[in-house]
């Protein structure tokens, strides 16, 4: 990585499946992961954009959003530059939880650029209507409707932050985002990876229907 | 002895140097992330090992002791310990008096050399220690604050702030019980600390040190107070102060307490005084603002207008006395005093706020004949005037304002100004009585700048040979011209948004009225054709800017045309009975007809005046094909004619899409008459029929290979699109394009397995228009042609043919069969005595159960789990008499119902409970609501083979992934599907299911049986209502996991 290409921490919070990982996958690899696994800890991305004034990288710190799989937690926050808060367009749930995310982000990080972005704006059954988002109005958000499915407003978050950061309002994306170098997620220790198999292990364990008995019926 | 001591220290150093070091490369970001990795992993065992709190402690003593030494710990070092001391507060571990006092040292002695962000956690900290720790008394917790808010104050108050945020938040780390009684504890302090803010606020400058921070934090406190609030318990004198304060020094922390006082909407009547004063003060804060105030209040000033106008409107206006004519004049004078686009922007979305406030209520205003409309309309009026006359002059308006950031990517800066501003104008044009002066105030506008626009053809010159045509301009003239046809752009585009709120005048049926109207649209009939003939598109220009101006003109007033079809047809039938009206719109709809048709041409090289054109006869001709032949309109025959020499293949990439919504429009008229639909269509497929007639060739082409595959996916999809454009129609005209298109299908059958597993793409393309003709050529195919479709479908489709296809890793592979899952949904989607349906019941079912449910068992991302699930679903829901044939009688009878075909219905809902154990939420979700949709309209949880089955499992399934909080974006979905699945089933209750959960050897390992027995204490309670069983089981499910937290250490 050129040692003089301006980098910044960026802290990517919000309830669990509201598609923070898929966010920042469709950015790496441009495909739109179906498939639901929660993030353990916290999984580092470099995310590198050309700028009308030259490269810029954003490391991202996509953060577990399930507690269980919190890790360091406000940890993560130290030393963030700028921030985007997800929630579900779809669930209300994941929006009334935006305040504490907020509360929890400005004491670790004061006075940085946070953008809110309400994802899932594709689906026919939105319950959050435009209207009575109004959270980011009281604190000086930056707020997107995102569709990390559709593409919807994809860039629009990296676009502002990167205007507040650089201080230039007029500064612009001017070539396709490139493939990053190969993952490399920092993850939670193998207890904690034991855990969350433990968990699922216990949900598949459950007694599903007992159909044995039928096998006459056929 | 001694000699060891010293070693631990040494080594106790040590550690803390490499814990130091390991947290600076965590953080750095030039460390690698491999290494980062490896760090983690060691810093988070550190972190919840049970420990690790001693060490913690132990550092910060020595840091007590080594005070005067200036022996600084790293900020990342001091806050990483502070997470271990939170861990053990949290989890109940460790000495919790110990951790108290150290914290509170910390706090008072190292306040001044740690950054904000360690400062924020250790008040946290001490917080969260009041919260846990039952040994704290709070009245001593409290004293300390309040006297640190003499001695300290900045301290005191910052400790304040977060007790505040913190102290009474429903957190998993204390019970239910705990929690409120954390909250009322809070509230008990309320009055004190208001009074103590409202000394602080009123004190002079000097009598404080450091008066600015102080101040800064006095009203953080105030805002995280009152946001923290349901009531409003503040003294009036506090809310004059706090605006006096605002007013004086434009503060934005004041304006922060003033927004979050806005904010507040259900409160209870006695706290009406204070929020109406607030509401008042808000009016002489927008009626003083300057422009030289800083960005950031103006923004903040915005928003609280946002507020008070989204959410007071109503109550304003109930309150006696309520100067609206204030707060709206000082609005108005508030917008065009911005000096940014998105200031502007943000100041129209207000107005609209506004407008359609005034248009909800005015129906119940009509009710009690009150007429207050009319006292807005002054304001409203000057309103539509400034935005019309902005319009106007939109380039000029905007480069005085500070350009926006933020834009869409099809969209630039003038764009989205015109678009926001016509959006609230033609808002404004729906309210009756501004509709005519706007309408009027636009024409007049209107009229000089097509005048212009018309003189430009004066600049036409034609070269000495007659082969082009140019326009002699010179820098200046381009100047004018450019400026005249991009206001002219500006308000066509006005025009075409709001011409039919206002052309449209329900209150004034007059035969005078609908002639002024008539003669307007004329004008605008006549400018279109003036533009099909000039066709400054095609006139050289040496300014490629000019240029597209001159074809942005074009296509607004084609938009405009487009627009007013509503208008058109609407007249139609208004005038239904007046024969001479009804012919005056009949013509001019034939006119402009006559003068559209020519321009849809394959040599019209601009796709994009052809598309606009296209869009125009789309609107038009159904509104004229009752009463007028297309045999009679020479137009339309020489459209015909020039799509049937049309030589698409030729030139697929560019006129295709043209060539497809010329033939679209065509069948509007065409289908009306068999004979010639058929002969149309016959030749319009000719190159399909042929590849259709001799399948063999189409794999087997020597020459140009891939054309012929290209033509079959080309003109297969036409097809589909042409079935797909009379969903709407009646059964005649499906009739006529059934049998025009009858031969196509039966061959496209044929074909199918031809192609099949030979090409994926064909595959999906074919499947699709068998589904669609399926969905809108149902009665008109018939029984036999269905049946044959039906049969060679499951031939391809076949058991194993599935399972081969669906082991193939490319996801492509598997679109043909998604797309023939979605096929089998429409078919199970008959009511549950169709023959057709039940004939392929067991085919379909034994496809689920052996082919795609394993599948999907074996890997769950598989695509085509949605159309399976869909499937299933409505497989379920249209035949759901193929599994309980009991009837009233049975229930009458108190007799029971046997289930059907009993083993295909437990695996059918095998498969859906099986998605309840995955982690797809999207999914998870749809499938719970499918349940409960089987519920509803079947009654699925009352029938005894789901109790017998299904219900125990199902709602251990539901409660484990609530305990375990992995779906929380369905929380809700799940709570209510449990309160059904329970409250329809006699031989449960809620009590009786959490007694036997909690009974599970898997929860006794982490939950004791003290807790096990304070939780059915607490929450065994059968609530009869959906909102109190929701209450207890989310209190439930809190205190389950707060005990599970805390006991396991």
């Amino acid at each position: 990585m050129a040692t003089n290409i301006p980098e910044f921490k960026l802290v990517l919070v919000g309830d669990g499946g509201v598609g923070k990982t898929t966010f920042v996958k469709r950015h790496l690899t441009g495909e739109f992961e179906k498939r639901y696994e929660a993030t353990v800890g916290v999984s580092v991305h470099p995310l590198r954009f050309h700028t009308s004034l030259g490269e810029i990288i954003f490391d991202v710190w996509d953060t577990a959003g399930q507690e269980k799989f919190g890790g360091l937690r406000d940890g993560y926050y130290i030393g963030g530059q700028c921030a985007i808060l997800m929630f579900d367009v779809t669930s209300r749930i994941t929006y009334r939880n935006v305040p504490n995310w907020h509360k929890d982000l400005v004491r670790v990080c004061e006075n940085i650029p946070m953008v809110l972005c309400g994802n899932k704006v594709d689906v026919k059954d939105r319950k959050l209507k435009a209207k009575s988002i109004t959270f980011h109005r009281r604190n000086n958000m930056q707020y997107y409707d995102l569709s990390a499915r559709s593409n919807y407003n994809f860039e629009k978050p990296f676009l502002w932050l990167a205007r507040k950061l650089s201080g230039n309002e007029h500064l612009q994306f001017v070539a396709p985002v490139s493939l990053p170098p190969p993952d490399a997620g920092i993850f939670l220790d193998v207890e904690d990876i034991k855990a969350r198999e433990r968990l699922i292990d216990h949900i598949m364990t459950q007694p599903l229907p007992d159909y044995d008995q039928d096998d006459d019926d056929l | 002895m001694k000699d060891k001591s010293y070693l631990f220290e040494f080594e106790f150093i040590d550690f803390m140097e490499d814990l130091a070091k390991a947290l600076a490369d965590y953080h750095d970001p030039r460390i690698d992330l491999v290494h980062k990795q490896h760090l983690h992993e060691q810093l988070n065992r550190f972190l919840i090992d049970p420990n690790s709190w001693q060490i913690a402690l132990a550092t910060f003593q020595q840091q007590q002791q080594q005070q005067h030494q200036n022996v600084v710990l790293s900020p990342l070092l001091i806050y990483f310990l502070l997470q271990v001391l939170e861990h053990s507060i949290r989890h109940r571990y460790g000495d919790q008096q110990q951790i108290r006092q150290i914290l509170l040292w910390l706090f008072l002695h190292l306040f001044d050399a740690i950054p904000v962000f360690v400062r924020s956690k250790l008040c946290l900290l001490i917080v969260q220690i009041v919260r846990c720790d039952i040994q704290w008394p709070f009245d001593e917790y409290f004293q300390t604050c309040y006297h640190l808010m003499e001695t300290q104050p900045f301290l005191g108050l910052l400790l304040l702030t977060t007790t505040i945020e913190e102290l009474g938040q429903l957190n998993e780390d204390c019970t239910i019980k705990r929690c409120n009684q954390l909250k009322t504890i809070l509230n008990q302090h309320v009055p004190h600390i208001l009074q103590i803010i409202h000394v602080l606020i009123n004190k002079q400058d000097h009598e404080l040190k450091d008066a600015l921070l102080i101040k800064q934090q006095v009203l953080k406190c105030l805002d995280r107070l009152i946001n923290r609030l349901s009531i409003l318990p503040l003294p009036s004198q506090l809310i004059n102060d706090l605006f006096q304060y605002a007013l004086s020094t434009w503060s934005i922390d004041a304006l922060n307490c003033i927004h979050e006082l806005i904010l507040k909407q259900h409160l209870p009547r006695q706290y009406d005084a204070i929020l109406h004063a607030s509401l008042r003060h808000v009016i002489q804060l927008i009626l003083i603002v300057e422009q030289n105030l800083s960005a950031t209040i103006i923004n903040k000033l915005t928003e609280i207008l946002h507020s008070l106008f989204n959410l007071h409107l109503k109550r304003c206006e109930s309150i006696e006395n309520f100067p609206m004519f204030e707060l709206l004049t000082g609005f108005y004078k508030f917008t065009l005093q911005q000096t940014t686009q998105d200031g502007f922007y943000a100041c129209l979305d207000i107005w609209s706020i506004f407008i359609e406030y005034i248009k909800t209520n005015d129906e119940i205003r009509i009710m009690n004949k009150e007429n207050s409309l009319e006292k807005y309309s002054q304001v409203l009026s000057s309103l539509s005037q400034e935005l019309i006359h902005r319009i106007h002059n939109g380039q000029t308006i905007i480069n005085n304002l500070e350009e926006t950031t933020d834009l869409n990517d099809s969209e630039t800066a003038i764009d989205r100004y015109i678009r926001e501003s016509v959006d609230i104008l033609s808002k404004l044009a729906d309210i009756p009585i501004l509709s005519s002066n706007i309408l009027n105030l636009l024409v007049t506008l209107l009229q000089p700048d097509i005048e212009k626009y018309k003189s430009m053809q004066k600049l036409i010159q034609t070269s000495p040979d007659s082969s082009q045509q140019y326009l002699l301009i010179n820098d200046e003239s381009m100047r004018v011209c450019s400026q005249v046809l991009n206001s002219l752009n500006y308000l066509l585009y006005t025009f075409s948004r709001i011409a039919n709120s206002c052309l449209l005048d329900n209150n004034n049926q007059q035969q005078s009225h609908f002639q002024t109207r008539l003669t307007l649209v004329h004008q605008f009939v006549q400018l279109i054709i003036y533009i099909i003939h000039i066709r400054f598109d095609l006139i050289h220009c040496s300014s490629k800017q000019l240029q597209n101006e001159f074809i942005n003109v074009q296509t607004r007033a084609f938009e405009c045309v487009n627009n007013l079809s509503q208008w058109l047809s609407q007249m139609l039938v208004l005038h239904n009975s007046n024969q001479d009206n009804r012919r005056l719109i009949q013509e001019l709809i034939a006119h402009i007809i006559d003068n559209c048709a020519p321009l849809i041409d394959s040599n019209n090289y601009d796709k994009s005046i052809s598309i606009s054109v296209g869009s125009i006869l789309s609107s038009l001709i159904p509104l004229t094909r009752q009463h007028m032949s297309f045999n009679e309109m020479n137009s339309i025959k020489h459209l015909i004619h020039r799509i049937l020499s049309w030589n698409v293949m030729s030139n697929l990439k560019t006129n295709f899409q043209l060539y497809k919504l010329s033939i679209k429009i065509v069948l509007l008229l065409i289908l009306t008459e068999q004979q010639s639909a058929e002969h149309f269509l016959r030749t319009i497929f000719q190159p399909l029929n042929i590849i259709l007639s001799e399948p063999t060739t189409f794999f087997n082409q020597q020459q140009e290979p891939g054309s012929l595959r290209r033509t079959f996916l080309e003109y297969t999809i036409l097809l589909t699109e042409v079935i797909e454009s009379i969903r709407t129609e009646n059964n005649k005209i499906r009739q006529h394009l059934f049998s025009s298109i009858q031969h196509l299908i039966i061959n496209l059958n044929l074909f199918l397995s031809v192609i099949i597993n030979r090409d994926t793409e064909c595959e999906t393309v074919l499947i699709s228009l068998l589904l669609t003709c399926f969905e809108i050529l149902r009665t008109q195919m018939g029984t036999e042609l269905i049946n044959t479709i039906l049969q060679t479908s499951f031939s391809v489709f076949n058991i194993e043919n599935i399972r081969n296809v669906l082991r193939e890793p490319k996801p492509t592979a598997h679109t043909a069969v998604s797309r023939f899952l979605e096929f089998l949904s429409i078919l199970v989607n008959e009511p549950g005595n169709s023959k057709l349906a039940q004939r392929f019941l067991p085919t379909i079912i034994e496809l689920c159960t052996t082919a795609l449910y394993p599948a999907i068992c074996e890997n769950f991302a598989l695509d085509i789990r949605e159309n399976y699930y869909k499937l299933v679903h409505n497989l379920l829901i249209n035949n759901w008499r193929y599994f309980f044939k009991g009837n009233v009688l049975t229930t009458l009878n108190g007799d029971t119902e046997t289930t059907a075909n009993e083993h295909s219905f437990i695996q059918l809902m095998e498969s859906i409970a099986w998605s309840f154990s995955q982690s797809d939420i999207e999914q998870f979700r749809t499938n719970l609501s499918s349940c409960n949709e089987l519920q509803l309209k079947c009654g699925l949880y009352t029938k005894s083979i789901f109790h017998q089955h299904m219900s125990q499992a199902l709602l251990s399934l539901l409660l484990t992934v609530l305990l375990v909080r992995s779906h929380e974006l369905c929380r809700d979905d799940i709570i209510s599907t449990l309160f059904y699945i329970l409250t329809n089933d006699k031989t449960n209750n809620f009590v009786y299911f959490i007694q036997n959960y909690l009974e599970q050897s898997n929860i006794k390992i982490v939950l004791s049986d003290k807790y096990k027995h304070a939780l059915l204490e607490n929450y065994g309670r059968n609530e009869t209502d959906l909102p109190s069983f929701a209450e207890n089981l989310n209190n439930f499910i809190h205190d389950y996991r707060h005990h599970t937290t805390t006991s396991s250490l």
